[in-house]
């Protein structure tokens, strides 16, 4: 009898142990909405777009009027912030957490290819924060040209499909056509014969729930090549479900290591 | 007896320990059990798994009225469409020279029938398909959405629309008696939030 008794005790103390993940030790309770992205944007423009701050409200975490100043790490000095909008967000899908949206003003100091996927944020008393985004790539590059050759407002700002990028430009003179759209770091469509200005192409998330694009277009007009660029897409943004949330905290820790 | 209890015992004592660590490795997001998610897609399956012809019968039924009186009813397939970014509605109130927009509240994008026919009938094809009847996009992410602040514009939301066609058949002991042609649009899983320009 006291050997069962002690089997019993055994199996009730053990219990727990088995239960027990090391991954959920680590992971962290605020993380930014994990998005990969494309921005491309001429040189000394001034472009806004957003991040998305998941908090959970008995963690530490960010308070919004404790932040000082916001900076992209390693590329501060190329790809500006020059203000920023943090505004709590009524979430519909509450997965346990708050959040804050984090509109980031940017402005774009000189020409080139500059790779980042990790935010600095600093607070009023001094200390400072990494905090992982995803992969962005900017492509800053000429100004358009004074006479619009494109019109890219009418292009849809958000969608639900996370797997493809909708485009719906509009030639501004008969004898032009589209001779390229970069729409991915590593992907662009060309035809010398001209691109379809709407249509939808498949993009290379990497995983990640949310893609941003802000395409480069080059439109060919009495064969003079013209640089134009997109408003800015978030492709997946509509559809976010729990396990893109999951998938962002997962993807903020293995950053963070 | 006591020792097949005691082995007994020992064999549960292993399995309670290694059953929650096979089921966090096959869930892979053990921290998240208790969470719960709502998903997007309001009732119905989407996209369309479409297997059949042109001209076949979507969706058919067979009643009585009375004793002697059999009645037939049956939706033909007319053919169907994929339409794209179809207007659903407005999300700001009055035309304005905006620079920029916030969207911070869900949508939905609801099915229709064409004017004129059975509701009860076109809901009946719906199902049939496994075509949802609405699809909900809900804020979680944040957007900030430039306009041309030049024209006038609203924020607007759109979707992706599926449309099936269908010629829709009564017969009353092989006697016909009603026939239209109609269709049903339901929402895909692609919607969109535009800015439209006047």
């Amino acid at each position: 009898m006291k050997r069962i008794i002690f089997i019993l005790l055994s199996a009730f103390l053990l219990l727990p142990l088995g239960s027990c993940s090391k991954n959920n030790e680590s992971l962290p309770n605020d993380f930014f909405i994990w998005m990969n992205g494309y921005i491309a944007a001429p040189v000394n423009s001034i472009h806004t777009f957003s991040l998305t701050y998941y908090y959970d409200i008995n963690s530490k975490h960010l308070i919004k009027d404790n932040i000082s100043r916001i900076s992209w790490f390693g590329i501060e000095d190329k790809i500006y912030i020059t203000d920023f909008y943090i505004d709590e967000m009524d979430l519909e899908n509450y997965w346990g957490y708050d959040a804050y949206s984090v509109a980031l003003k940017l402005s774009f100091p000189a020409e080139g290819i500059y790779h980042c996927n990790s935010l600095r944020i600093e607070l009023t008393d001094g200390s400072d924060f990494i905090y992982p985004l995803g992969d962005l790539n900017f492509d800053i590059d000429l100004p358009e040209p004074v006479n619009p050759v494109i019109d890219t407002w009418g292009s849809p700002v958000a969608s639900s499909n996370s797997q493809e990028f909708v485009y719906d430009y509009k030639l501004l003179n008969d004898d032009s056509k589209i001779y390229m759209i970069k729409y991915d770091f590593n992907n662009q469509i060309v035809n010398e014969n001209g691109i379809n200005p709407y249509n939808t192409v498949d993009i290379n998330m990497n995983g990640s729930p949310v893609f941003y694009c802000k395409s480069k277009i080059v439109v060919e007009k009495n064969g003079n090549r013209l640089l134009s660029y997109g408003q800015g897409s978030y492709c997946g943004a509509l559809d976010l479900s729990g396990d893109d949330v999951v998938q962002s905290r997962s993807h903020a820790r293995i950053i963070q290591q | 007896m006591r020792k097949l209890f005691s082995i007994l015992l020992v064999f549960l004592t292993i399995f309670s320990i290694s059953v929650p660590t096979f089921a966090a490795e096959s869930k892979k997001r053990p921290e998240d059990e208790y969470r719960t998610f709502v998903s997007t897609d309001d009732e119905g399956i989407s996209p369309v798994f479409r297997t059949m012809a042109i001209g076949s019968t979507l969706w058919s039924y067979t009643w009585y009225a009375g004793s002697d009186l059999r009645i037939d009813e049956k939706a033909i397939d007319t053919g169907s469409a994929n339409l794209s970014r179809v207007f659903v509605k407005y999300l700001t109130g009055s035309w304005a020279k905006a620079s920029s927009y916030t969207w911070s509240s869900s949508n939905t994008a609801s099915w229709s029938v064409s004017s004129g026919a059975d509701v009860t009938v076109a809901d009946s094809v719906r199902i049939s398909l496994g075509l949802s009847k609405s699809r909900t996009t809900t804020y979680s992410v944040a957007i900030t959405i430039p306009a041309n602040a030049s024209y006038f514009s609203k924020l607007g939301f759109a979707s992706d629309y599926f449309q099936q066609n269908y010629h829709y058949e009564m017969r009353a002991n092989g006697t016909l008696t009603n026939s239209y042609n109609a269709f049903i649009k339901t929402p895909t899983a692609n919607t969109y939030l535009v800015v439209y320009y006047q």
